[in-house]
């Protein structure tokens, strides 16, 4: 990849997301595999300056873009999304967020972090950065830029989930429900598994209970039909609903969720069957409204009961304590974030000190060549005096905006004062060529 | 009331109420930090084992162990000393120091650790109390007291195993049943199954120390006393058994299991304790 300009906005970014699309706009815009990596050639072809990356998951799509002058500016980044999709671009504006440089960055570690998710914390995002930016890496649309802010933006996931506990908490009813099993069950090896209806959730709670390998699963369901549908996805049994205190005799988990209006299990009928069960723990899972199991089972011993409120309840507190991390996993992101642009400053300033000087000693040396040719009477020991005192004037008056520049200066104020530098000194030209010979990214951008 | 007696000095017992006083301490450090980090997404996780409190339990159990082998060295014994109730307290220490390490150890176990710490605290200075207030020679010479002590001691650790046990039963079930994710601990049936471990190794330990006892309050009667049968002691040291007796055999007693199993293994440890002080008093 060719070195970005040093004028002007470096990283720019076009995307839309869950709050700012419906789903059925995001649904035109995802990318597949293939759509993807044709887009990122198109984009090179396009833009051979620029790196490129996309990230297309079911909740946001970003086109991600480290341009110069010569590269897509933010207007012709939502044409060409409009274009590939063949969407128009003024509907497609109104769906679309923008961000350059800094708040490009943040934004790209904030999504990486999932603090951007539809649910805060969850993890697959890192995966899909991960993937979209390997994707890119395998078509060579990136360059020692994203190298740097992509493999920057999974180390800040990293850390935001290592260092907070935005990813602690179960969110999904399926999963809390699973783990409430897990909490009185060591394993599931030498239990049954009860089944009474399937509803959607249910379903989800018996796929993810199959896996941990129950003993036996057994289906009561008041349609055979729907239960033998079911039967295919997942190895059970088929039990008659009529023999249900039978039923409640062998089962360890239940979960219900029927249509009934009535209760399906009453107090009554667990209750007559404690002895019989030898007082063996048994977990309820009630997913349908109205609830299929008396209120007063809950209270029976070594019976618990959980329905759906419970469970959204417990997602909900998870949220909320995910929700209060979100204050600390900003403050790491904005680290990273900080860290990157040093980098990136440090990277452009380099070269730009090594021409501010050149240029300022070039001016130098040419009125010192006049000066001396006006004056042949000048001894050598005296011109070199003079050539000296230049040199030390020009060192002199360049060296605090110099180290004002290479110092500790906030990221945000280095890429202005950059610029400032580039326009008050008429810096266009780069010496020494691109950015891929310049500064190797540190070593932190490897991790 | 603190004095050198013959057998305890003066600083012995400060060394040992320092012992004591780490484990209070460790557990103090596993609450503040279990309090600061409260989630944890399982057991084995379990928050509160900072490098502090490890360091307490670390102390409390080196100077439990330095003391013993200071009592053996000054009595010119060359194995540790188990003289009396003040040795039988540090080594109490030492043995349930052992069992906090194995909870630990077996990561599923972890949670429970924190139980350990106060009950060894309270364990250890009760020894020192008992040892210098009613100061009683175990004779471990003979060879059916030494039996004696030494069921008593491993089953105490047992019992305290099934005590903690029991009381993390009790706690994982109010959280199921409040619906809260408070504290990871272990499932249910996890605990249980320990519980019923630690007693089924507990209780014929008890018994060999209840037969041996026996024997030799029928062998001394004028040691043991005119109607030693009758004392409190005895009859607590019954309801224990009694108490136990039942948590071994699910089976024929399924209604003794889960929250009632964990309540009968947490009343039978108060039970023995109430006999150790009774002993030593007595």
């Amino acid at each position: 990849m060719e070195h970005m300009s040093k004028s002007g906005p470096v990283f720019r970014m076009v995307g839309l997301n869950h709050r700012t699309a419906p789903l059925l706009v995001r649904e035109n815009l995802a990318f597949s595999e293939q759509d993807c990596s044709a887009a990122l050639r198109r984009v090179t072809e396009l833009y051979p300056q620029s790196e490129t990356a996309i990230l297309s998951t079911c909740n946001r799509v970003e086109l991600y873009v480290a341009a110069g002058p010569h590269g897509p500016t933010l207007e012709q980044m939502t044409a060409f999304l409009a274009d590939f999709h063949h969407v128009s671009v003024q509907e497609l504006r109104s769906h679309t967020y923008q961000h350059e440089n800094q708040a490009m960055v943040e934004h790209l570690f904030q999504v990486a972090s999932s603090l951007d998710s539809m649910v805060l914390g969850e993890t697959q995002i890192l995966a899909q950065v991960k993937q979209a930016y390997q994707r890119a890496a395998e078509g060579k649309t990136v360059g020692t830029l994203f190298h740097a802010l992509f493999q920057r933006a999974l180390a800040a996931a990293k850390d935001v989930h290592d260092r907070t506990e935005l990813s602690t908490g179960r969110t999904s009813l399926a999963t809390i429900a699973v783990a409430l099993v897990q909490r009185v069950f060591d394993q599931l090896r030498d239990k049954t598994v009860l089944v009474i209806g399937a509803g959607k959730i249910s379903r989800l709670v018996l796929r993810q209970l199959g896996a941990l390998g129950p003993r036996k699963i057994l289906l009561a369901n008041r349609t055979p039909q729907r239960a033998l549908d079911l039967g295919t996805s997942v190895a059970m049994e088929i039990a008659d609903l009529a023999h249900l205190d039978q039923l409640l005799v062998e089962a360890d988990v239940v979960l219900t969720g029927t249509g009934s209006t009535e209760p399906v299990i009453s107090a009554e009928m667990v209750r007559k069957r404690l002895k019989a069960r030898q007082y063996r723990p048994m977990f309820i899972v009630d997913l349908a409204v109205p609830r299929d199991v008396e209120a007063a089972v809950g209270s029976l011993t070594n019976i618990y009961l959980y329905n759906i409120d419970d469970l959204e309840n417990l997602a909900e507190e998870n949220r909320r304590r995910r929700g209060d991390q979100i204050a600390a996993s900003l403050q790491v992101i904005k680290e990273h974030a900080e860290e990157f642009l040093h980098w990136f400053s440090a990277r452009n300033t380099g070269p730009l000190v090594k021409q501010l000087y050149a240029n300022c000693r070039r001016i130098s040396d040419a009125e010192l060549a006049g000066l001396l040719a006006a004056h042949p009477e000048f001894t050598p020991e005296q011109r070199q005096a003079l050539a000296r005192t230049l040199h030390r004037v020009v060192g002199k008056i360049l060296h605090q905006p110099v180290s004002f520049l290479t110092g500790k200066t906030p990221s945000h104020d280095q890429v202005h004062l950059t610029a400032a530098m580039e326009t008050l000194f008429g810096l266009t030209d780069k010496p020494g060529g691109g950015a891929d010979d310049a500064h190797a990214a540190p070593d932190s951008m490897g991790q | 009331m603190l004095h050198d007696t013959p057998n305890i000095t003066y600083v012995e017992f400060i060394s040992l109420l320092v012992a004591g006083l780490c484990f209070v301490l460790a557990f103090t450090f596993q609450v503040a930090e279990m309090r600061r980090t409260p989630q944890a997404s399982d057991a084995a996780s379990c928050p509160g084992f900072s490098n502090a409190s490890t360091a307490w339990v670390a102390g409390g159990a080196v100077l439990s162990a330095a003391i013993l082998i200071w009592r053996g060295w000054r009595f010119g014994l060359w194995s540790l000393p188990l003289s009396d109730y003040f040795d039988a307290g540090l080594l109490l220490a030492i043995l349930l120091t052992g069992l906090w390490m194995w909870f630990c150890w077996t990561r599923q176990l972890k949670a429970l650790a924190i139980f350990l710490l106060p009950l060894t605290g309270v364990l250890i200075l009760v020894g020192g109390i008992l040892g210098v207030v009613g100061y009683r020679n175990f004779n471990t010479a003979n060879p059916w007291i030494a039996l004696h002590i030494g069921s008593i001691l491993i089953g105490t650790v047992c019992f305290a195993a099934g005590c903690v046990s029991g009381l993390g039963y009790l706690l994982a079930d109010r959280q199921l049943r409040k619906k809260k994710e408070n504290w990871p601990l272990p499932s249910l049936t996890r605990l249980e199954a320990f519980n019923r471990h630690a007693i089924l190794l507990g209780f014929p330990l008890l018994t060999i120390a209840a037969i041996t006892g026996i024997f030799e309050a029928l062998k001394n009667p004028q040691t043991a006393g005119p109607d030693w049968y009758w004392s409190a002691k005895v009859i607590l040291t019954v309801v224990a058994w009694a108490v136990y007796a039942p948590l071994l055999h699910v089976k024929l007693t399924p209604s003794f299991r889960g929250a009632r199993a964990a309540w009968l293994s947490i009343l039978g440890f108060a039970l023995l304790l109430a006999v150790y002080a009774l002993a030593g008093f007595g």
